[in-house]
């Protein structure tokens, strides 16, 4: 198994029950931004209420999971490059992450509490060492052969590999 | 249900919702107070007792302290990280319900694609591979002055095919209720000029003339905006609209 190089991208979910600091952050700045950007394809004397009615009247609309990102952006960059809702085993460093992108899951401009969104994290590029008992086994450095320091992040939901090259 | 209804309603939920999210949070510092301030962990749910064994509190997750920021669309400069003839954009708003008065508080989003003719957004599938700080270029939101202005430094609008260059314009009330969506034109003259030179030149001149184009064919009387200036120097561009507030 593994040596191989991979991408690990890990998505969060923010609803009305989250509960960090931040994330109620996100969740509040990126509902007031749905509210103003939906307009741009909403009908001004009809309006339709949710998102996903929103999406599959007009599908323009799905601009709204990148200009609804804005919102979200200063909290991104507040966490200077790591995942910290993505702790490795130890508990306190954390999945490095390059790019993220947002998504909405549903939304509504009648009712907050149904404002949903997920943010994918994505890794730079890392070394799969192994995989040892449901957990991933990664390094930074390419060359495992020399001994590298690694990290382990448990195997869980939400944490995909999404890029895999085979390493000889 | 009007837009304005909707809209208020959207807004005054915030308000409403937001007394929830605060109780529940108190709850929240308390638990993480209890945790970061003792070094040694207790167990049990009574603080005077001493478990028979014990483990260190795990360490916070929540990241950085997090500071409340506004929106990165609030921004004078738009420009990020793409290269072209600095233009700065000056945009007056106008009430014709208030006998054509300045109108001032009122929220202006605009945006506009790069030298090349891309607009900032999301590719089709997968991941972006573009700098995380340059994702959202070329797009900003001012909220007007006194003099019912709202300005920006940005670079001149490139084009794509079918289009004439144009900029978007998405105008709202202060309580961000909708009153106009609208693009403004440009010159001619000052475009072929912009794109005979610098990051334009590879581009070539727009394809789309403001007669043929299919938003301004219909006459551009408002939406043709005042641009002066000059390569080396920069142009301003200088435009009114003119909105139901």
């Amino acid at each position: 198994m593994a040596k191989a190089q991979i991408r690990l991208a890990f998505r969060i979910i923010i609803t009305k029950d989250s509960q960090s600091r931040w994330e109620k952050y996100v969740w509040d700045s990126t509902y007031q931004e749905f509210l103003m950007q939906s307009q741009l394809y909403n009908d001004a004397e009809n309006p339709w209420t949710t998102f996903k009615q929103l999406v599959s009247r007009n599908e323009k609309a799905e601009q709204l999971h990148f200009l609804v990102s804005m919102a979200a952006h200063p909290y991104l960059l507040q966490w200077k490059g790591l995942t910290y809702l993505m702790p490795d085993v130890l508990g306190n460093n954390y999945l490095p992450f390059q790019n993220y992108r947002l998504d909405i899951i549903d939304s509504s401009i009648k009712d907050k509490h149904a404002h949903e969104i997920g943010i994918i994290f994505y890794s730079p590029l890392l070394t799969l060492v192994d995989i040892i008992e449901g957990h991933y086994l990664v390094s930074t450095n390419e060359n495992i052969y020399e001994g590298v320091e690694t990290t382990m992040y448990k195997i869980q939901p939400r944490l995909s590999i999404v890029y895999y090259k085979p390493l000889e | 249900m009007k837009r304005e209804d909707f809209i208020k309603r959207g807004l005054g939920s915030l308000g409403l919702f937001a007394v929830i999210p605060a109780l529940s949070s108190c709850v929240r510092d308390e638990v993480v107070a209890d945790t970061t301030t003792s070094s040694s962990t207790a167990i049990t749910s009574d603080p005077t007792t001493t478990p028979s064994s014990c483990s260190v509190t795990n360490s916070e997750t929540e990241g950085p302290f997090p500071t409340k920021s506004p929106a990165t669309l609030v921004t004078n400069n738009i420009v990020s990280d793409r290269k072209g003839t600095p233009l700065t954009l000056k945009i007056y708003i106008r009430n014709i319900n208030a006998s054509c008065a300045i109108m001032k508080d009122a929220i202006v989003d605009i945006w506009h694609c790069d030298a090349a003719g891309l607009y900032s957004e999301y590719g089709g599938t997968g991941m972006q591979s573009t700098d995380m700080t340059a994702v959202h270029f070329l797009r900003g939101r001012q909220t007007t002055d006194t003099n019912g202005m709202a300005a920006w430094t940005s670079i001149y609008p490139g084009w794509y095919s079918g289009r004439a260059p144009h900029i978007h314009v998405h105008v709202y009330n202060s309580s961000g209720k909708s009153l106009l969506v609208t693009q403004i034109a440009f010159p001619e003259e000052v475009s072929k000029v912009v794109y005979a030179q610098g990051v334009y030149a590879s581009h070539g001149q727009a394809d789309t003339t403001n007669a043929r184009d299919n938003v301004f064919s219909d006459g551009t009387t408002n939406e043709m905006s005042v641009v002066t200036g000059s390569v080396s120097a920069g142009y301003v561009l200088t435009h009114t609209i003119y909105v139901k507030g």
